[in-house]
């Protein structure tokens, strides 16, 4: 029983209940730091991380947080995580620490991690449902980012010179990239919308 | 003063933070059905920023450069923001009634807008002093301002366009960003600070 809840809550958060494509969280670093397929893997490896963590504690601790201050103390414990991961990252990769620039510490108010906390970890026992949920989450988001890193991979190969995890300039090209890839995974009649997207 | 001008000007147009910096899209996209709502938006925005820039600035300079304290600067930041949110919530409930009303649960929803922490930490990687930390702030919540403004005018007059099935909702919004971005790139060329 306890497994299939688990691989319930998976799918739910892959597929039906995407952070980005169906709810529309955290798209500033979505948008901002895939222009190349290795800096989503990491920003998403990062924010998964901070989201993991922060999780457990906040599920362990939940009774603990008066009802009035529980945003903030939910903010407090996710800067310490961030912190954590911003140290690390520029201490074993400084190249992509540097790339990535201040959207490493914005991890801090990503919209996406606080809807999680608020909407499930404080409200559930750490041991049945939320290492599942974290940790799965996360591979969802990996995902999507990867998703994203790929479409503008794909425009590059197409458009510019070839160069897979190289560096290249940042393009506004939100035209390009999300709006095609959120109605094709957002609608209901994918094949339809793939045929306008795409002509 | 031309120096504080060129820092008011383009945090406005050239750095604009939404249709450039990718940041603050979650109220921008959320929050821009309409025009009023947005302006208020907006204003609560650049109230919160204007006086998150001077306290983040010397709490910075005086406590975390004095005493060598880089690691806390995360923590701080959003401390400082959340409070001075409450502190705005509190200060417009007394005062104000109507316009608590108006803002409802957006004041809430500043603290976890990307804008106003990344012009925290912009200032002090700047180096920016005081007053062009001040001025910085006010800029960048005026150009908030004016994009989701924009926004919502573009979105109140899609209420009346055909648009295509599939591109319903936020696809089509998403879109206008795009084509909103595209048009500030325009500004790219003016000099900037």
């Amino acid at each position: 029983m306890k497994q299939y809840v688990l691989i319930k809550d998976t799918l739910k958060g892959l597929w039906k209940e995407n952070p980005v494509f169906r709810q529309l969280l955290g798209m500033c670093p979505t948008l901002a730091v895939t222009n190349a397929a290795v800096y989503g893997l990491s920003m998403g490896l990062a924010t998964a991380f901070v989201l993991l963590c922060t999780s457990i504690i906040i599920s362990i601790f939940r009774k603990v947080f008066p009802y009035e201050v529980r945003t903030a103390s939910f903010v407090v414990i996710i800067a310490t995580f961030v912190t954590i991961v911003d140290l690390f990252l520029k201490g074993n990769y400084p190249s992509i620490s540097k790339a990535l620039g201040p959207y490493i510490p914005l991890i801090v108010v990503n919209c996406l991690i606080l809807a999680r906390q608020e909407a499930f970890a404080s409200r559930q026992p750490v041991h049945s449902r939320c290492p599942g949920n974290g940790n799965w989450f996360y591979i969802s988001l990996n995902c999507s980012w990867q998703h994203q890193g790929t479409f503008r991979f794909r425009d590059y190969i197409r458009v510019e010179n070839f160069k897979p995890f190289g560096k290249r300039r940042l393009v506004p090209s939100v035209v390009y990239n999300a709006a095609p890839c959120r109605s094709v995974s957002y609608t209901r009649n994918n094949d339809r919308c793939y045929q306008y997207v795409h002509g | 003063m031309s120096e504080f001008l060129l820092i008011f000007i383009s945090a406005i147009l050239v750095n604009n933070f939404v249709l450039k910096y990718f940041l603050g899209i979650c109220p921008f996209i959320g929050v821009s059905d309409e025009v009023t709502a947005s302006l208020n938006m907006g204003m609560a925005v650049t109230f919160v920023m204007t006086f998150t820039a001077p306290v983040v600035w010397l709490i910075h300079t005086f406590i975390l450069a004095r005493f060598n304290l880089p690691f806390l600067e995360y923590v701080t930041d959003i401390i400082v923001i959340a409070s001075l949110v409450q502190l705005v919530e509190m200060f417009i409930k007394k005062n104000s009634r109507t316009l608590y009303n108006t803002l409802g649960i957006y004041l809430p929803l500043i603290t976890t807008n990307c804008a106003i922490l990344f012009s925290a930490l912009f200032l002090v990687l700047r180096g920016y002093n005081l007053i062009q930390s001040i001025i910085f702030g006010f800029g960048s919540g005026i150009g908030f301002t004016l994009a989701i403004v924009i926004m919502a005018g573009i979105r109140e007059e899609l209420e009346f366009a055909d648009v295509p099935q599939p591109f319903k909702g936020a696809a089509i919004t998403l879109l206008v960003a795009g084509l909103m971005a595209l048009a500030f790139m325009g500004f790219a060329g003016m000099p900037s600070a």
